[in-house]
């Protein structure tokens, strides 16, 4: 090969790949998502209360500090509770709910409840091979008290474990001050 | 200018054409010897009286009565065309390429054989800086490894771990954007900022892999302020015809392969010299001495060309190159929140772990694409000035899989990903010796444009970079003194802007300065050489340093840049002993590293409270450091072939702390710092005996142990855990290589390893997954390279 044909070449590929390089391949958008809000819908089985409380923290982590509603029940009654999981770091919001009732198998709620409040949580939903999971719940309140409600969300759990509430890894993790009066 | 014969101005075309490129800061040596012995191939015997001659010049010697001989005043890095001759043998002629001093063994045949092998056996680099290079026994037993791993042997080197897929070297305690990486002359720019960005290097492209280390900001450019790992590549075929090699490895943990192999043309009558290489590996989940490693598989498809050729008096080297790594990453260290974090620290297996064997790789998994291209162009401006210009365009791209909902819309898209173009523009004007002077003048403009897009952990950024170099080296053989002098002007400006609603992000940050180098060498007779080297280098600090906001989920810390940290200005000094002879050798470097602003996380009193729950907050802070240790290596001979090793590294780190009660300095140990370190063993090589009977065939063999004792020099404030207890590693690494065919050039390397012999279980405290899981278990390796 001519040696100058030979550089002139390698000049042409080396322009050739950075432009190949800079343009050729479109990268697809990266998703990174962000559970910024956790929304705890309390319905009383006598229809006298219905109410939305919510976790909320739109900055992501870190920035301005989240923000928490109180979960202010009235004593002795029953509540049918919908938990829903939203990113609101983007715009419009993403309601995060519907993809993580779909994937029932491989998430589990879990609630711990810390401090005395009169109130019992039992769940009233399964995973669609009839396994825990716990979006849906019971709320049993009794005289007045106080306390708070630690509510994880946890992704892929093994659930064929007779605890699978300390397996996965958690998605969400937030916690209510919780007052029956 | 003095005049020229023409003989001699003949050496220097030679000189400056013949095979040498671009050396950018690394001025061509023209006052260098070549150093070799002849042997008689058919009875052992060194073979006295032997003519050496190089051809074309009226250059030549004869060998002693113990065969040796020595030309002086050759120029490093070229090519020379080498006749040996001698009465009794056939009259041989051989091209040889000088790399630093060298010895070569010239080994002749009596009549009846046309033969000539050339053998190098690198004596200690001449370098005024203290550095450590793998042997390439060494090299070759590691070339399917990752880079860090590959140089964890070195004293003075540690690896800084995720996990087991991805490694990063670390020289004198520091590591990412506080050392260069240098491949082919051209510093690696990709993610370096992250602790769990590796290196997107292929060992396979490297024929030289060493590690300066100290201050090298004056060489390799703002960032090398505690050394850099440097790589070189064989160099192109001079003579007409083809050649080239072929790898195959396997590894029993991990079930892994690699198959390399490159291949070298030049065609007659053509200045033209090609190459093409290719590496390919894939492993699958590791095997740690109690359970599989879930998710730790890895795949790899590397290419590489390298072209160079003659256009007048303009001599061109052209390079493209392309690395992509898919690893993934371990899946028990996938923990949300801080809980999870003590349940996994907590447990002595790894939970949520996937404990079977798959070559499948899963969310979490990093992608990688490295791409490479480059155009040098030099040609010499008189029979003492060399100009020489480059550009090189890099284009990094890395993206990080989270674990995320299978049906959501982020299933099939990366969490984070990073796409970074780094434009370098270089002019070097070298000179050969004037009064024993050798060195050169450079700039170098820089501008790289980094894009994240919303919701990434750093900012996009766009900078610009410009720099101006000296450097000069004194050398008068054979005076024993050796000088070396360097300065250099850094500019950075960077403009760095987030568009998502996260983390709002608007700034230009200026940065500028100077590094500079003193070294100096003093040989004391023929076996013992000193050098002390002091140095001065900056960074500016990284965006990710600046402006960073997030959980780092392998840590479980919250981790907050600050927008105001000024750059890190480092003085580096170090002393090294070097002791030398055929088959003993002993090296000791003290060294002491004060970095003025050192940018560190700085653990806070205070909980940031997200999503996934609480976690303790680090806020990127400065203070005045200082690290200071020692590295030690001896070889001992014992029996006919038989040697004792030992190396030793031990570092100690520091930074000072206010203290809130008087006001008054405290010292506070660094973080992530290397535990003291000690290796030795026994090596063996077929070699040893070398009067006796040198052979084309070569046998050696080598047992190791390397004791890490555990790290209590850590930060009493934070969560860092205690670091995990001492441990030792034996490894057993053997090879023999032996001639195909009566050609030299053709010949079969082979070797076996076994990493981790007793199966031990351990834990590194340089490695952020010590929380979830140990260390892989037995390793046997088995390789072989073809050269044809």
């Amino acid at each position: 090969m001519n040696p100058i044909s030979f550089a002139k070449k390698s000049l042409v590929v080396i322009l050739a790949l950075s432009l190949a390089v800079a343009g050729c391949r479109k990268d697809e958008d990266t998703e990174n998502e962000v559970i910024t809000t956790v929304v705890v819908q309390l319905k009383s089985t006598d229809d006298s209360f219905d109410r939305e409380f919510t976790w909320s923290d739109p900055d992501g982590d870190g920035g301005a500090m989240p923000t928490v509603e109180d979960i202010v029940l009235p004593g002795n009654k029953e509540f049918n509770v919908q938990l829903r999981f939203f990113d609101r770091s983007k715009s419009p919001e993403k309601d995060l709910t519907p993809e993580i009732e779909v994937e029932s198998n491989e998430h589990l709620v879990v609630y711990r409840i810390q401090g005395s409040p009169n109130l019992t949580i039992t769940p009233t939903d399964t995973d669609a091979k009839g396994r825990p999971f716990r979006l849906k719940t019971r709320w049993t309140t009794g005289g007045a008290s106080m306390g708070s409600v630690v509510i994880t969300l946890r992704h892929n759990p093994n659930k064929n474990l007779s605890n699978p509430d300390v397996t996965g890894s958690v998605d969400a993790e937030v916690e209510f001050p919780v007052r029956i009066q | 200018m003095r005049k020229m014969t023409t003989k001699a101005m003949w050496l220097w075309s030679i000189c400056w054409l013949g095979g040498l490129g671009w050396a950018p800061l690394s001025a061509q040596h023209c006052d260098i010897a070549l150093r070799g012995m002849v042997w008689d191939a058919d009875t052992g015997e060194p073979l006295a009286y032997a003519t050496v001659q190089i051809v074309g010049t009226n250059r030549g010697t004869f060998t002693d009565e113990k065969g040796a001989f020595v030309l002086l005043n050759l120029c490093e890095d070229s090519t020379y065309t080498v006749t040996v001759s001698h009465i009794e043998c056939e009259h041989e002629t051989q091209v040889i390429r000088l790399v630093e001093n060298k010895v070569f063994h010239f080994y002749l045949h009596h009549h009846v054989l046309r033969e000539i092998v050339v053998q190098e056996r690198a004596i200690a680099p001449a370098a005024v800086q203290a550095s450590e290079t793998l042997s390439s026994e060494a090299l070759s037993q590691r070339q399917g490894l990752a880079l860090g791993e590959a140089l964890r042997l070195l004293p003075g080197v540690a690896v800084l771990n995720t996990g087991t897929t991805i490694a990063k070297p670390v020289i004198h305690g520091l590591h990412s954007n506080r050392i260069a990486i240098v491949s082919d002359r051209l510093p690696l720019e990709g993610q370096q900022w992250g602790a769990e960005h590796a290196p997107e290097i292929d060992l396979f492209t490297a024929q030289r892999v060493s590690v300066v280390k100290g201050a090298a900001g004056v060489r390799y450019g703002v960032g090398a302020m505690a050394g850099a790992v440097v790589l070189e590549p064989a160099p192109l075929r001079q003579r007409p015809g083809w050649g080239g090699w072929l790898y195959t490895g396997l590894n029993s943990n991990g079930w892994g392969g690699t198959v390399a192999g490159a291949a070298d043309w030049k065609p007659a009558g053509s200045s033209l010299s090609l190459r093409l290489q290719g590496t390919g590996k894939r492993s699958g989940n590791l095997h740690a001495p109690d359970y599989w490693l879930g998710n730790t598989g890895a795949a790899e498809l590397n290419f590489s060309a390298l072209a160079e050729a003659q256009t007048g008096r303009w001599r061109h080297e052209a390079a493209l190159s392309r690395f992509a790594q898919h690893v993934g990453i371990l899946q028990a260290a996938h923990v949300g929140n801080l809980t999870d974090l003590q349940r996994a620290i907590e447990s002595p297996r790894p939970l949520n772990n996937d404990d079977r064997f798959s070559y499948g790789i899963r969310r979490p998994f990093q992608r990688i694409q490295h791409y490479t291209a480059r155009h040098r162009a030099s040609r010499a401006l008189s029979e003492r000035w060399k100009l020489s210009t480059q550009y090189a365009l890099q284009f990094n791209r890395r993206e990080e899989y989270d674990v995320v909902r299978r049906t959501g819309s982020a299933a099939d898209k990366p969490q984070q990903r990073f796409r970074i173009w780094t434009h370098m523009a270089d002019v070097a004007l070298e000179h050969a010796p004037l009064n024993h002077w050798e060195g050169g003048v450079g700039a170098q403009l820089l501008y790289q444009y980094n894009l994240v897009g919303r919701g990434g952990l750093i900012p996009d950024y766009q900078s610009w970079g410009g720099s101006v170099w000296w450097l000069e080296r004194w050398r008068h053989y054979p005076k024993p003194w050796e000088l070396e002098v360097g300065l250099r002007y850094d500019y950075r400006r960077t403009a760095a802007q987030t568009t998502g609603t996260l983390n709002t992000v608007d700034t230009t940050v200026h940065f500028a300065g100077l590094s500079g180098t003193l070294g100096i060498l003093r040989r004391m007779g023929e076996h013992l050489r000193w050098t002390f080297n002091t140095g001065y280098a900056w960074r500016p600090p990284h965006v990710n340093e600046l402006f960073a906001r997030g959980v780092h989920h392998g840590a479980g810390t919250y981790e907050e840049g600050r927008p105001d940290l000024s750059p890190e200005r480092a003085w580096n000094t170090h002393l090294t002993a070097h002791y030398e002879r055929p088959r003993t050798q002993a090296m000791l470097t003290l060294f002491r590293n004060q970095v003025k602003n050192f940018i560190y996380l700085d653990p806070q009193r205070t909980l940031v409270l997200t999503s996934r729950g609480a976690f303790p907050a680090y806020f990127y802070a400065q203070a005045d450091a200082v690290l200071y240790g020692a590295d030690v290596s001896v070889v001992v001979p014992l029996l006919a072939g038989l040697a004792v090793e030992g190396r030793a590294s031990l570092l100690r780190a520091y930074r000072m702390a206010l203290d809130s009660a008087d006001g008054a300095a405290a010292r506070e140990w660094l973080p992530l710092m290397p535990a003291d370190r000690f290796q030795y063993g026994l090596y063996w090589s077929s070699d040893g005996q070398a009067t006796a009977s040198p052979k084309l065939s070569y046998t050696y063999a080598r047992l190791t142990g390397s004791t890490t004792l555990r790290q209590t020099r850590i930060p009493a404030a934070g969560l860092l855990q205690e670091a995990p207890p001492a441990f030792t590693v034996w490894s057993i690494e053997a090879g023999r290589t032996f001639p195909l065919h009566k050609r030299p050039t053709q010949y079969l390397e082979s070797g076996l390893s076994v990493r981790n012999l007793t199966n031990v279980r351990y834990r590194e405290y340089l490695n952020f997954f010590r929380f979830f899981a140990d260390e892989p278990g037995l390793n046997l390796s088995l390789w072989c390279k073809w050269h044809f």
